[in-house]
């Protein structure tokens, strides 16, 4: 398997305990690449390692 | 006086009144209903589980306290009924799901327990998307519901069956759900009105959960004032949970208006104009805008980061969390999972707790932004929806990583949103338009939709007589 995100799929894929006669792989694997591609929105150069992950909707903790 | 038959679409505070004046009784009312549902339902689908000798039981005891003079309020004698995911005594709760097929809880969701303590009457548990998170699968627990406007088309998830009971005349009023736009999108498809309201501010014990960071229980109707006459009674702390937060009903009710005097508006152009966003809804929210500016509103310009930044920050957090509850039953009970969800909870495994903690991280900056644009504007506007409904059987499992989810901004940033319908498609279907404000001013989104909604009576058309 040449293709590097295949092979994290099946990675994956065998952690999470995919079974293949349960799922449709192929789908599986082309929604997985997509997802990677999406979140690489998550991550920003402007946000330090260290930010707070905790989220509430307390106004205080969450003021700039 | 008012007939039986004539009672399925008149409003719950138009039905309130008539209790209270015993122009009719709720008896009359629930067994108008029970008739209909009972003529409809095989069509539609909205119910999974009726529970009509309750809902008879209930509206006798409902005119016995009414004729004693012992009104409890507007919601007194009214039926209603309930997303199959709000725990119910006694009365099976599956989240329609062949995993949960036998479940029967020992104890009342806090939702549903406001709402019957207030005097309401149960029609029934109502059908939504399996777990909340499945679409219109071929192989669930029970068929999907079937949209009113068009059976053929979706009628919008998770909150399936109160968006399509609500636009049939089934009843007046639902609770549904909303983790990334779950009673917003049923009721833009279906073209009725609900709100997701402030995170926290309903408490959610016993609501089965999807995504708890993200999950909000919320009202739907047939129009913004009933939503706010639910939303008053169903709010407040509940200290048996640790999302409720101490905040006091929002008083949505008293401060409804036909006017919008002195209020500014922002539209959110970018979402509107976001590739994927189409043309109808963009045309119909900017028609909505012409309506708040003469009923007094100032409408500005505001804007937000990218659509796609919440849709993914959304999508990543919901399926993470619904991953670790599902985990288990995934492996020890994959058949009893239609293939659809199944695929769309395992997709959650593929997420790292590193990607997980970044969408959290992520999820602040939005948030944060969101309270910035709500500095200057009193709430934003844009549209409820990105096109017609699909076809049901079009819906595909990741559909989602394909499309913008323009209901996501308000389950990020935790904000109040309201659904609300503006006009029809050259398909024929329901346009929808959103509201959101600031955390816990629910009564000012409410305001602006109930304004808008009397502005623009020529929208309040019936998919059905």
């Amino acid at each position: 398997m040449s293709n590097p995100d295949a092979a994290e799929f099946e990675r994956i894929a065998l952690r999470v305990g995919l079974d293949p006669a349960d799922h449709d792989m192929e789908g599986m694997r082309g929604a997985y690449i997509r997802l990677r591609e999406l979140m690489t929105r998550l991550r920003s150069d402007d946000r330090a390692k260290t930010a707070e992950p905790l989220f509430t909707f307390d106004p205080v903790s969450n003021r700039d | 006086m008012t007939e039986p038959t004539d009672l399925h679409y008149l409003s719950l505070a138009r039905l309130s009144g008539l209790l209270e004046t015993r122009e009719v009784s709720s008896v009359e009312l629930t067994k108008a209903l029970i008739a209909r549902i009972e003529r409809l339902d095989d069509e539609y689908r909205a119910f999974i589980t009726p529970t009509f000798e309750l809902a008879l039981d209930m509206a006798r005891a409902a005119d016995a306290e009414i004729a004693a003079g012992r009104k409890r309020g507007a919601l007194h004698g009214i039926p209603v009924a309930l997303k199959d995911a709000y725990d119910t005594k006694a009365i099976r709760t599956t989240i329609c799901s062949r995993v949960l097929a036998d479940r029967v809880p020992s104890e009342d969701a806090a939702a549903w327990e406001k709402l019957r303590d207030a005097g309401a009457v149960l029609l029934g548990k109502l059908e939504c998307t399996e777990f909340c998170l499945g679409g219109p699968s071929d192989n669930g627990l029970v068929p999907h519901s079937r949209n009113p406007w068009n059976t053929d088309r979706y009628p919008g998830g998770s909150s399936s069956g109160a968006g399509v009971g609500l636009s049939a005349g089934l009843f007046p009023g639902a609770l549904g759900s909303d983790t990334g736009g779950s009673v917003r999108i049923p009721a833009a498809f279906c073209g009725i009105v609900g709100i997701k309201p402030t995170y926290g501010l309903v408490s959610l014990r016993g609501l089965f959960p999807l995504s708890g960071s993200l999950d909000h229980a919320g009202p739907m109707a047939r129009s913004s004032e009933d939503c706010a006459l639910m939303l008053d009674i169903i709010s407040g702390h509940d200290p048996r949970h640790p999302t409720s937060v101490v905040a006091a009903p929002p008083g949505a009710t008293a401060a409804l208006s036909d006017r919008l005097d002195g209020l500014r508006v922002g539209y959110v152009r970018g979402f509107a104009e976001e590739e994927g966003v189409g043309e109808e809804p963009r045309l119909a929210t900017e028609v909505a805008l012409q309506v708040f500016a003469e009923l007094g509103a100032e409408v500005v310009d505001v804007e937000l980061p990218s659509l796609w930044d919440f849709t993914v920050c959304n999508s990543v957090i919901m399926m993470s969390e619904a991953f670790a509850i599902h985990e288990e039953w995934l492996t020890s009970r994959a058949g009893d999972y239609s293939t659809l969800t199944k695929a769309r909870i395992s997709l959650g495994g593929f997420i790292s707790a590193t990607d997980y903690l970044e969408a959290q991280k992520m999820r602040r900056e939005l948030a944060q932004a969101t309270r910035r644009a709500m500095d200057e504007v009193d709430v934003l506007v844009y549209p409820g929806m990105i096109g017609d409904p699909p076809l049901a059987a079009d819906v595909k499992p990741f559909y989602f990583l394909n499309t913008p989810l323009i209901t996501a901004p308000a389950n990020v940033s935790g904000v109040p949103a309201v659904s609300t319908r503006c006009g029809f498609s050259a398909a024929g279907m329901p346009m929808a338009l959103q509201v959101t404000g600031r955390l816990f001013e629910d009564a000012t989104v409410l305001r602006v939709s109930h304004a808008y909604e009397r502005a623009t009576p020529e929208f309040d058309r019936r998919a059905i007589a």
